[in-house]
């Protein structure tokens, strides 16, 4: 449900704006729907529409966290080459903390293959790191806990 | 997760006052919880769309992108905010943590270990449970009579087996159908 609303607030957002970047495969602006004979996207289709979304010049923080979100509703680990992209969206919006929160989502989307994947994940994305300057979480400690928060109900 | 958040903001929109947040800050550690401030969408920038469009903050693993950021931009978060404009390698490792936390209030770790000691709370409650059930059975064992009725005895239940021969009941399937009431025995 709250992909729709995504998808129907990118839609209205694609039609008030044009310059505004799209998730959406086919022409939001078609109003035909086709109900049983849509195409399976290969993966590598799926990675390049997030590339082309990130890498879209005009993208704000706004958009970049709603494909971020979109992207973390998937049952999938974003590909480095979306990661990459993501980071230099961050980069262009000047938010690390953006960039660093994207991160350690995609480290807990990894799940019980967190040992295998993430390593894997890193070594893709640290050409990136090294040249923007984004520390990794776990360089920052936050791979533990650092802060507690008070319970509301001891209030 | 998203429920303690709500009930966070709830309290927090029921606070007659805004509390004094340094005494908090000594407590805590740092500036204090999100939820002491009681207007808490003022002067925050919103940033996206969050969990369900309303502008409020709440760290939810689902959710991980606010739509709003958890700190005001004001202060020395402005200096740092026009520096993070500049090269990234040239900010400091507190300086990028400052700065993460003026967007999130916590982090995945943080949020994912909330309720590490809530095992210690279901074995108690597990625990309760077995007591009290081994009490009742002390109560039982106290309180009921060892004794079997009367009717239970073998003799009033042949007196019970021969009153419903004589009353000839469930004559065709039942137990008088097995009767011969001739030879004043069980059919054979």
């Amino acid at each position: 449900m709250f992909r729709q609303v995504i998808f129907r607030a990118a839609r209205s957002a694609y039609v008030a704006r044009n310059s505004t970047p799209t998730l959406c495969n086919r022409s939001p602006l078609s109003t035909s729907a086709r109900l049983s004979s849509k195409k399976e996207e290969t993966d590598e289709e799926f990675d390049s529409r997030y590339v082309a979304f990130f890498n879209h010049p005009d993208i704000d923080g706004w958009q970049i966290r709603r494909g971020l979100t979109d992207l973390h509703a998937h049952d999938l680990v974003p590909d480095p080459v979306i990661l990459i992209a993501v980071l230099k969206a961050c980069r262009r919006v000047n938010d690390i903390a953006l960039a660093i929160r994207c991160l350690e989502a995609t480290r807990v989307k990894c799940g019980r293959f967190e040992k295998t994947i993430w390593p894997y994940v890193v070594q893709e994305i640290t050409p990136t790191l090294k040249e923007l300057g984004i520390p990794l979480p776990a360089e920052l400690g936050y791979d533990k806990p650092e802060l507690a928060l008070r319970d509301v109900f001891d209030m | 997760m998203a429920g303690r958040a709500m009930i966070s903001l709830s309290a927090a929109r029921s606070l007659l006052k805004p509390q004094n947040s340094s005494v908090l800050a000594s407590r805590f550690g740092h500036e204090g919880p999100a939820f002491l401030v009681y207007d808490f969408k003022k002067g925050r920038e919103v940033v996206g769309f969050g969990v369900n469009g309303e502008e409020c903050y709440a760290d939810h693993p689902i959710f991980p992108y606010p739509a709003i950021r958890y700190k005001r931009i004001e202060g020395p978060l402005i200096a740092l905010k026009e520096k993070e404009k500049g090269d990234w390698k040239l900010l400091s490792k507190d300086e990028v943590k400052t700065l993460y936390r003026a967007s999130f209030g916590q982090t995945f770790v943080e949020m994912e270990n909330q309720n590490t000691g809530r095992w210690r709370q279901i074995v108690s409650q597990v625990l309760f449970g077995c007591s009290l059930s081994l009490f009742i059975f002390w109560l039982m064992d106290q309180y009921i009579p060892r004794e079997l009725p009367e009717t239970l005895s073998l003799e009033h239940r042949q007196k019970m087996l021969k009153a419903m021969i004589d009353a000839r009941m469930e004559g065709i399937t039942g137990i008088s159908s097995k009767w011969d009431y001739e030879k004043n025995d069980w059919k054979k």
